[in-house]
C-alpha cells in the first residue's frame, strides 16, 4: 500500500500527526515510488518558493491616505486649537451676559444639592474668568460684567458662530475620515 | 537632539483608530510591500495588484473601528486583500503573457555564475510556464497556492483566512498542486 497523494503534501507541509508521519517515513525507507513521488513535490515546493516577487517600488500611503479623507496630524492640532477657542468664547459671552444669568439665591432643598450648585457656580466662574482672560491675550475690549455694549455682545457672538462653524465643518470632515 | 522612537504598531493603530492620517500612513508604508506582493501573486498583473493593495488599505482604514488592538495588523490587512483579490478576480481578465510583462517593475534576477546561457534561459522558462500556470488557477486554488507557500499559513489558519472548511483548503491546494506540476511536466 502506497501513500496516498494527500499525505505526501501534509507531510511536507509538516501537517501530519506524529504518529502518522514516523508510518510514512518507515514505508518511504522501503519503498522507491512514493520517495519519487515525495522528491517530484518537493522540486515543486522548491521551485514556487523560488519564485521571485517584482519590486514594486511604491508608496501608497499618500493615494491611501487620500481616499479615505482621514485628517493629517496638523489638522488634528487645529481641532483642539478651536476647540478651546470655542470653550474660550462661549465664557467670554457667558461671563458678559452673567448679571442676567445669575441664579436668584432659592432655598436648597438638601445639603447635595447645595453642594452640587456651589460647584456648578464655581466651574461656571472658572469658565468666564477663562472667557475673560482669552479675551485679554486677544487684546479684545474686556467688558464691565454689569454692563454691555449691544455691539461688543453681537460680536462676540458673530465670532464664536464663525468659531463653531469652522470647527464643526473641520470634525465632520475627521468623522467621515474615521466612519 | 535626541531621536524620538519610532512608535510601535498597535500605538499607530491606537492613533489611526483616532483619526491620526499619519499614523495610518505609517503603517501602510511598513506592509505595503507585503501586501502588494500578496495581491500580486493572487491576480498576476502589476496595476491590478497595485490597485487591489491600496483598495485593501482603505477598506483596512474604513474598518479599524472593529480591529482588536493587541492583535498583528500584518495577517488582518492581508486578510481583507486576500478577500478583495478573491472577489475581484472574476471581473478583471487575466493576462496570458508573462506576469511581468509590461510594467515598470524590476523582476528579481539572481546572479548565477555556474549557470550557462542555455541553462538560464531553461530557467527563465521554467519560470514563465509556473506563474502562468499559477495565474490560470481558480481563484481559491490559487489562494491556497499563495497563503501556504508564501505568507506560511497552515492549512488551519487558510481555512480561516478564506473563511472554507479544512477539507477545502486541503482539497484546493493538493489539486492546485497537482495542475502546477502537470504543467511543468508538459515543458520538460
Amino acid at each position: 500500500m502506497h501513500l496516498t497523494e494527500d499525505q505526501l503534501n501534509q507531510m511536507l507541509d509538516g501537517e501530519l500527526d506524529r504518529h502518522t508521519e514516523a508510518t510514512a517515513r518507515q514505508h518511504l525507507a522501503a519503498c522507491a515510488r512514493c520517495r519519487a513521488e515525495l522528491d517530484a513535490l518537493r522540486r515543486l515546493f522548491a521551485e514556487l518558493d523560488a519564485l521571485p516577487v517584482p519590486d514594486f517600488a511604491i508608496d501608497l500611503a499618500p493615494a491611501v491616505i487620500k481616499s479615505t479623507g482621514a485628517t493629517p496630524q496638523r489638522w488634528q492640532t487645529g481641532i483642539w486649537v478651536l476647540l478651546a477657542a470655542q470653550i474660550a468664547v462661549t465664557g467670554w459671552l457667558l461671563a458678559l451676559r452673567w448679571p442676567l444669568l445669575a441664579l436668584p439665591a432659592l432655598p436648597t432643598p438638601t445639603a447635595a444639592v447645595g453642594a452640587l450648585l456651589r460647584w456648578l457656580d464655581g466651574a461656571f466662574s472658572a469658565v468666564a474668568a477663562a472667557g475673560s482672560l482669552l479675551a485679554s491675550v486677544l487684546a479684545a475690549p474686556l467688558p464691565a460684567l454689569q454692563h454691555v455694549a449691544s455691539a461688543e455682545w453681537l460680536a462676540a457672538v458673530c465670532l464664536g458662530a464663525l468659531l463653531c462653524l469652522f470647527a464643526n465643518r473641520l470634525l465632520l470632515r475627521q468623522q467621515k475620515g474615521l466612519s | 537632539m535626541p531621536i524620538e522612537p519610532m512608535p510601535d504598531e498597535q500605538q499607530l493603530i491606537a492613533l489611526a483608530r483616532r483619526g491620526d492620517a499619519d499614523a495610518y500612513g505609517e503603517l501602510v508604508r511598513r506592509y505595503q510591500t507585503a501586501v502588494v506582493a500578496l495581491t500580486y501573486r493572487i491576480l498576476g498583473q502589476r496595476e491590478d495588484a497595485l490597485d487591489l493593495a491600496q483598495d485593501a488599505f482603505i477598506r483596512g482604514h474604513a474598518a479599524l473601528g472593529s480591529f482588536e488592538l493587541g492583535r498583528p495588523f500584518g495577517p488582518w490587512i492581508a486578510r481583507i486583500a486576500v478577500n478583495l483579490s478573491l472577489n475581484s478576480r472574476g471581473r478583471r481578465r487575466i493576462s496570458s503573457v508573462s506576469l511581468d510583462a509590461g510594467g515598470d517593475a524590476r523582476p528579481y534576477d539572481p546572479p548565477d555564475d555556474r549557470a550557462g546561457p542555455d541553462e538560464h534561459l531553461l530557467a527563465a522558462e521554467r519560470e514563465a510556464t509556473l506563474r502562468q500556470a499559477i495565474a490560470e488557477l481558480p481563484p481559491f486554488q490559487r489562494a491556497t497556492i499563495v497563503l501556504r507557500h508564501y505568507q506560511e499559513l497552515s492549512y488551519e489558519e487558510i481555512g480561516r483566512q478564506l473563511a472554507i472548511p479544512l477539507s477545502d483548503v486541503k482539497s484546493h491546494l493538493f489539486r492546485a498542486r497537482q495542475q502546477l506540476r502537470r504543467r511543468l511536466d508538459d515543458q520538460t
